[in-house]
This record gives C-alpha cells, sequence and structure tokens, in this order.
C-alpha cells in the first residue's frame, strides 16, 4: 500500500510585493527566501506521486527544477497551495497532526553544519526527542541504539565540529533515526562530502532501507547513487518529466540530457557499444551485467 | 584568531567538580566572587587561596592550563597593579615627577591584583568543567521559577547553545571569506580608519548574508525534527540533585558565612592588613 | 609560469598540543600550459596546499619560486613586497570552493570589478577586463546590471568564476568548482574551463573529488594523502595505480576499474574504453 501520497499538488512560494502582503508574512511564517525564478512562477506543478512503504526511491532534476521544494511537502514543512499530500493517511494540512507527520517522514539536509543543533553528538541525535517529549530513560536508549545504527557509537560523546563531513551526515541521519521513522528523505545530502563521506552515508542509508524496511526517498546529483533505487522520479521545471525504474530512466537515451542528467558511466558505455553496433541489452546498467553481455558475446 | 583563546573552554575530564550539577556551580561561582570581595585582608586571602588551591587540585585541570587561559588578562592585573600602586594617596613613602608610591598604594595594588586574578580563575574553573550544554541546561533551570514573569528563560538558554555552537563555525567562515578576497587582491592592511573600514564591506556582507542561510537552514532542520519551542520538552539527561550536590551546597553556604564571619571578626578585633 | 615548490611544509597550530602538518616535504612544478587535477580526501592538504601556491599561506619551511623568484623573505615584509604579494594573488587566481559566498556587490559587473580595480586598474580597464570574464564563463549581459544575489545558484557560480578571471591570472586554481551542481551544470562549467584554457594558454589547476571529472580533463594528476603528494604523474600513470588510489579514500573511474576487471588495463573515458572493447569484441 501506498505510504506517501501526492495529488496533483502545485506550490508557489509567496510573493511580498506591496504592504498587504507584507501583513500576510508575518502569518505565513518560516517560508524560505524567494528564489527570483520562482517568482509569480509556480514551483511545483501539479505533481501526482506515490511512495510505498520500505521503498528506495530517488528523484533527481537540475538545480532550481524543484526538487526540494517538493521535499518540504513530504513532512509539513511547506504545504500545498493547490492539492494534497498524503502520509499514512494523514493530510499534512491537518495541523494538530503535524508532530506525528514530522516524526515519521524524517529529513537530513545538505549541509552538515546547518542541521546539527547540539554540540556534543549523542545531545544532538536526542534533540528530536527531547521535543516529542519522550521520557529521559527511553531517549537514553534510543540514542545508543540509533548511533550504533549509523555506525557512530565511539563518537557519542564527541563535539561535531571534530567529525569529518561524512559522520556528521550519519549523525544527522542517527537524530532522525532515533524518532523511529518510517521515511527519511535525504536532500542532496551527499552533495558537499568526498568519495569517501558519500559512500559512508549511502551505504548506512540503503542498510537502513533493507534491515528496517525504512522508506528511503533520496534527492540527488550523483547518478551512480540512483543505481539501485527501486523507482526514479525526474522532475524539471516543476513537473515530473519521467519517471520508472533506473533501467527504464537509462534507457531513454540522449532525452536524459534535455532534462539535465548524465548518464551512469557504466550505462554510457554499454549505450557507446550498442550504437558501434555491439548487442548488448538496453537495460544493462551495473558493471557485472555488462560483463555478462560481453561474455554472452563471446559464447556466441 | 579566537582559536588561541583557551580561557573559558571546555577541559574534559571527570572529576568531581565536573560530575556536580551546574546549578551548584553557578551558585558556587556567586558565593566564591563574593567572599572574594567580602575578604579584606591577608588571612582571609589565606583561607581564600587554600580553597581556591583545593578547588583546582579538585577540577584535575592542569594548574598550566588555567594559567595559560590566564595571558590574556595579565595586561589588565598589571594595568590595574600600576595605577594602585603609583597614584594611591596616603602615607607618601618616594615619589617622582606625578608618581608616588604609598603603604596603602601598595596593599591596594597587591590585593586588587590578587581579587582580579582570583576572580577570573574561579569563574574559568566553572566553564573548565562544565560544557556549554550542561551549563545552559543549568542556566535555564535557574531561570525557570520566572517563567511565571514571562521570562524566557528556555530561549535564552536556547540562543546560548546555539551561538556557542556556531562561533566556531562562523569564525571559519571569517577566515574563508578573508582569504577569497585577499585572493582577488583585496588590501585590508593600508589606507586610514576610514578605508580600512570600508575595506571590510567585502566580508561583512558576505558573511552576513551566509550567517542569514544558515540561520534559515537550521531553523527548518529544527522544525523538522518536531521543535516547537520551550514548553513540554524532555531532556535526556535530566538536573538531577545527587548526594554530592547537596554536601556542596551545605558547604558553600558554611564558606560564604565563614567569610563574612573573618570579615567581622577582623574588622572589629584587628586593625593590621585591612585594606 | 612555472610554480616551483621545493621541500615546502606546512603546520598548523605550531607549538601547540593541536600541532597538525597539512603538508610535508612538498616538491612539485606546476603551471606552464598544463591541466593539472588534485585529488585527495577531506583533509589531505590539498587546501593548504593550493593556498600556499597563491601566497595566502606561507609554508613553514622550504621555498616556492614563481619563474625562479620566490616572495617569501626572512622577517617582515615591506610595502613594496606586500604590493608584490598581492599582485602575486593575483597573477595565480584561486576561486575556493563555493565561490558564490563571496559575491558582496549590488551588481554583477560592479562584483566582477572588484578584482581589476585592486590592482589599481582604471575604471574603463576595470569594466573592460569584467565584462571579458563575465563572457567567458558564458554569463549573458542582460545578468550584469542585476544583483547578484538574486540570480540562479549556477549563474552566481560563474560570476564569482569571472571574478577571479578578471584579473588575468597566468595560472588558475579551482576548489571543487563544480561541487553541487547539476551533472548539466557540471560539464557546461568544465567545458567551459577547458576552452579558457586552450584559448587563453592559461595553467589550469583543479582539486576534484571526482575522478571521472579528472579522467576526462586534466593531463596530469596529484595525488595527496595525510599531507603527502602519493602519487604524481600523467593521467594514465596515475590512474593505473588503482590500490594506491582505492587505499586512500579515493578509486579509479568506473569505466576504468570496469576494463581492468575484463583485462582490458587502463582506459580514462567512456570511449576509450569502448574502442578497446571494439577492439577485442568488434569481431566477434
Amino acid at each position: 500500500m501506498s505510504f506517501i501520497k501526492a495529488e496533483k499538488i502545485s506550490y508557489s512560494y509567496p510573493v511580498f510585493e506591496d504592504t498587504d502582503e507584507f501583513e500576510n508574512k508575518k502569518k505565513t511564517e518560516d517560508k524560505p527566501a524567494v528564489d527570483p525564478k520562482a517568482r509569480g512562477e509556480k514551483a511545483l506543478k501539479e505533481i501526482t506521486l506515490e511512495v510505498k512503504q520500505g521503498q528506495f526511491l530517488c528523484i533527481l532534476g537540475r538545480n532550481g527544477s524543484g526538487k526540494s521544494t517538493f521535499a518540504k511537502h513530504l513532512n509539513a514543512l511547506l504545504l500545498p497551495t493547490e492539492g494534497t499530500v498524503w502520509v499514512d493517511d494523514i493530510d499534512t494540512k491537518s495541523e494538530e497532526q503535524v508532530w506525528t507527520i514530522r516524526k515519521s517522514v524524517g529529513m537530513v539536509f545538505q549541509n552538515p553544519d546547518n542541521q546539527i543543533i547540539g554540540s556534543i553528538v549523542d545531545e544532538d541525535v536526542a534533540f528530536g526527542l527531547e521535543n516529542l517529549a519522550v521520557p529521559s530513560e527511553q531517549i537514553q536508549k534510543d540514542v545508543t541504539s540509533a548511533l550504533e545504527g549509523v555506525g557512530m557509537s565511539d563518537y557519542a560523546k564527541y563535539s561535531p565540529n571534530k567529525l569529518s563531513g561524512g559522520q556528521k551526515q550519519r549523525v544527522a541521519v542517527a537524530g532522525v533515526l532515533a524518532m523511529a521513522p518510517k521515511c527519511i528523505v535525504l536532500d542532496e545530502s551527499t552533495a558537499m562530502l568526498d568519495p569517501r563521506g558519500r559512500r559512508e552515508v549511502m551505504e548506512t542509508v540503503k542498510r537502513l532501507n533493507k534491515e528496517m524496511g525504512i522508506t528511503i526517498i533520496s534527492i540527488t546529483h550523483f547518478m551512480e547513487e540512483t543505481l539501485d533505487a527501486d523507482y526514479i522520479y525526474v522532475m524539471h521545471k516543476g513537473k515530473i518529466a519521467l519517471q520508472g525504474t533506473p533501467k527504464e530512466i537509462f534507457s531513454r537515451g540522449t532525452e536524459l540530457y534535455t532534462l539535465g542528467l548524465w548518464f551512469p558511466q557504466i550505462y554510457h558505455l554499454a549505450y557507446v557499444l550498442r550504437q558501434k553496433g555491439l548487442d548488448i541489452p538496453e537495460d544493462v546498467i551495473h558493471a557485472d551485467e555488462l560483463k555478462q553481455a560481453l561474455e554472452n558475446l563471446k559464447k556466441k | 584568531m579566537f582559536k588561541d583563546i583557551t580561557i573559558g573552554q571546555y577541559y574534559p575530564s571527570n572529576s568531581i567538580l565536573h560530575r556536580l550539577d551546574p546549578r551548584v556551580k553557578l551558585f558556587g561561582v556567586v558565593v566564591y566572587i563574593a567572599a572574594v570581595f567580602i575578604i579584606n585582608n591577608l588571612i582571609g586571602f589565606i583561607f581564600l587561596t587554600i580553597a581556591i588551591a583545593l578547588l583546582i587540585g579538585m577540577s584535575k585541570v592542569p594548574l598550566k592550563h588555567i594559567l595559560k587561559g590566564l595571558r590574556f588578562v595579565w595586561f589588565l592585573v598589571a594595568l590595574a597593579i600600576f595605577f594602585n600602586l603609583f597614584f594611591s594617596d596616603g602615607t607618601i613613602i618616594w615619589r617622582w615627577w606625578i608618581f608616588h608610591m604609598s603603604y596603602e598604594g601598595i596593599y591596594r595594588a597587591v590585593f586588587f591584583a590578587v581579587r582580579l586574578i582570583y576572580v577570573i580563575v574561579g569563574a574559568s574553573l566553572l566553564t573548565y568543567t562544565t560544557t556549554p550544554t550542561t551549563l545552559t541546561n543549568g542556566l535555564e533551570k535557574v531561570f525557570k521559577p520566572l517563567d511565571a514573569i514571562h521570562f524566557p528563560g528556555h530561549e535564552i538558554a536556547m540562543m546560548m547553545s546555539i551561538a556557542l555552537r556556531f562561533i566556531p563555525i562562523l569564525t571559519e567562515e571569517i577566515n574563508k571569506i578573508t582569504k577569497a578576497q585577499l585572493a582577488r587582491g583585496a588590501d585590508f592592511d593600508t589606507g586610514g580608519l576610514i578605508l580600512k573600514a570600508r575595506g571590510m564591506i567585502p566580508i561583512m556582507v558576505p558573511l552576513f548574508v551566509s550567517a542569514f542561510r544558515r540561520a534559515t537552514e537550521l531553523a527548518t532542520a529544527m522544525e523538522a525534527r518536531c521543535y516547537s519551542g520551550g514548553p513540554n520538552r524532555t531532556k535526556m539527561f535530566p538536573l538531577k540533585y545527587e548526594k554530592r550536590d547537596k554536601i556542596a551546597y551545605i558547604i558553600l553556604v558554611l564558606y560564604l558565612l565563614a567569610a563574612i564571619g573573618l570579615r567581622i571578626a577582623m574588622d572589629h578585633f584587628l586593625t593590621w592588613g585591612a585594606v | 609560469m612555472i610554480i616551483k615548490l621545493e621541500d615546502v611544509n606546512y603546520i598548523y597550530n605550531p607549538g601547540t598540543v593541536e600541532e597538525v602538518t597539512a603538508v610535508s616535504d612538498a616538491n612539485l612544478e606546476l603551471g606552464g600550459d598544463s591541466f593539472t587535477a588534485i585529488i585527495g580526501s577531506t583533509g589531505s592538504g590539498k587546501s593548504t596546499l593550493i593556498q600556499m601556491l597563491n601566497g595566502l599561506l606561507e609554508p613553514a619551511s622550504g621555498q616556492i619560486t614563481y619563474d625562479g623568484v620566490p616572495i617569501y623573505k626572512k622577517g617582515k615584509l615591506n610595502k613594496e613586497e606586500k604590493k608584490a604579494l598581492r599582485q602575486l594573488r593575483c597573477r595565480v587566481g584561486l576561486v575556493f570552493q563555493y565561490p558564490e559566498y563571496q559575491l558582496f556587490e549590488e551588481t554583477v559587473l560592479k562584483d566582477v570589478c572588484y578584482g581589476p580595480k585592486n590592482l589599481g586598474f582604471s575604471k574603463e580597464e576595470q569594466e573592460e577586463k569584467a565584462r571579458a570574464a563575465l563572457a567567458a564563463v558564458g554569463a549573458s549581459e542582460e545578468l550584469f546590471e542585476k544583483s547578484p544575489f538574486e540570480i540562479s545558484g549556477g549563474e552566481k557560480r560563474r560570476v564569482a568564476i569571472a571574478g577571479v578571471l578578471a584579473m588575468e591570472p597566468e595560472v588558475l586554481i579551482l576548489d571543487e568548482p563544480t561541487a553541487g551542481l547539476d551533472p548539466l551544470g557540471k560539464s557546461q562549467l568544465l567545458e567551459l574551463l577547458k576552452k579558457y584554457h586552450e584559448e587563453k594558454h592559461v595553467a589550469i589547476i583543479l582539486v576534484s573529488h571526482s575522478m571521472e571529472e579528472v579522467a576526462q580533463y586534466a593531463d596530469r594528476v596529484i595525488a595527496m594523502s595525510k599531507s603527502k603528494i602519493v602519487l604524481d604523474g600523467s593521467t594514465e600513470d596515475v590512474f593505473a595505480h588503482r590500490a594506491e588510489l582505492e587505499e586512500i579514500g579515493l578509486g579509479v573511474p568506473e569505466v576504468c576499474a570496469f576494463t581492468q576487471s575484463i583485462g582490458l588495463g587502463d582506459v580514462l573515458t567512456v570511449e576509450e574504453a569502448a574502442e578497446k572493447i571494439m577492439q577485442v569484441y568488434g569481431n566477434v
């Protein structure tokens, strides 16, 4: 069954030009800065999608295509101006349920430094639980197991400033994990990391997905990170331009270029080989698949 | 720039002082500073010295570390000594040009310097033995009774802890922006005051922009983790008084009484050594 | 320009408990007409190294010379030497990571003028250089009078890079210029740099975390790990050391790993890999 459902959602960032609208600003609190391009234009246009419990989902698209705006709709940080988002059958517009929604859909953002609140690792991981008024003993237990879950137990008493980028992002994942979420949204969480840090974070969330059945929605620019995804949505100018399994998406060929995407290298290689006349199946994206395909050629 | 400042930076250890409740330590600092100013004679200072020596010993913070932290206040101490020593009136024992020395001046200079150093050592002992978070937790609790008059205790504590976390990050940021502008040929050294101030614009504008961006992102991240303000929050490690904290309170009260007693006794029965 | 490093060391917080050697015993000759990539994990010393290259950090020991001329002398620099150091920072242009965070002027054009202005050029010359630099990064005229804070992220990045190009450096160093950009933005930016390199004969030193990027654009690669230069050579030579690269948290481009796994040796790009594979499988 579907865990998250978005039906025809559109969103425009509020525009504050004259004094009347400035008054409104006070009421609608904490809206992010208006992207000039989005001024007056809709940042999201009639997006409909469905996420099943336990899926590993990727959202791709150019900078400014609306990915992050969409992500913020998944835990009621933003509310759609039109359409509805349901999380676990709860409409994100229902104010009294907002904490339930944010507890079940956690978010990890891009810049590790701007999302760690505590000055000691374990205190930061506890932050969400403290907000939810969980009893102290329970917090201590949950924090310990969340840190274990991301492999950061040894760093519980460290200052976040002493950690590497990948470690900081794992602490941020632990902070979300401690609240026992059903879904974790990664909003370009690996963009600022080096290859090692990126691997650390991706391996951690993949494990959480497999072992604990946590739904992962990953927004990324790194094509290699999407190869193991169950499903991919490609956004373009506030709309969903493409959707499908990785194989379906990458087999669209050069259409991807116009959407600002790139082929993962192995797929690219297979594509070029096909162009040169080799009989390689369309759906080859992993190295071992290409190896197999080449071996099959030899057998023939 | 700021990374040289050791004064007030937490020194990790597991001493009895580290483990004391932050509220006790806050109260302790108040008592201690009061005592430093109540005491006004030699015997009193011996009494004070024993106390601070005991505390430093208990804290397991190396004396060298504490003295190193003091190097920023030596200048202040020297200045205070200089003025007290050469400009105090009283029984003049030496005079040259506008400078004059008196017995009273010597006493005052010595006591003033000692007081200043003792206050700073005592207060820094608090921050050496208490993490910023624990300290803010303590302050939050101390301010709790003021909720009734809508004193924003939690908000102040939260602001303090976020500020403490971001000081190193923003310091780093200033460093980075400065270098980036230097790489574009900026000259922050030459020119008069006004020219120099104008030259800071390429650093200040990006710094503010970045601080606002960080603030917005942090606010979003806090909201995403269900932060909704002060009331109804719990703590992972709630402050709870242990037996040692109660004992510490009793000792502190006794100490304060002793300091006051000593002062009264000295003022009444002895005249030597009083300031 | 040739930048030569001899036994260069850099130490943070010397003489304290937090003493860290960031660069040790670096011996390099950089610049000329090459497109060099520096790779290494975070904290390997790359950033410190490139800051020494343009005189932002002074080595603790060893010497750096520019076309044979050293910039640092014993003791304090006098006014003339300070000026020379400032000019050097412009001859060796350095674009920091996320350079868009250094923008501060009211308009894009004014911001790009900042560098030439610091170099003492007249107003006309400043604008001329700024316009040329903005054209080189593909920024359209309509951006010139806009505030640098109201243009898109990708545009900001280009404008910031133009801010360094406007000083017409002889060597251009870029610290992860493509970080955070989408794939199309990345390749567009790299193509611009390649074109600039080829047309103006400006040496480029690129710090990057993307092995694919490095393999495609660089002709020389320097790999750093734990403050030391561990590999230095032509791109082919360096990527032939897969085991060493993996040990220091890096790796080789995916296609290279693939051709190695099927026994076809090292390649740098997809096209090269395809050619090698065609040679073997093309007439099966």
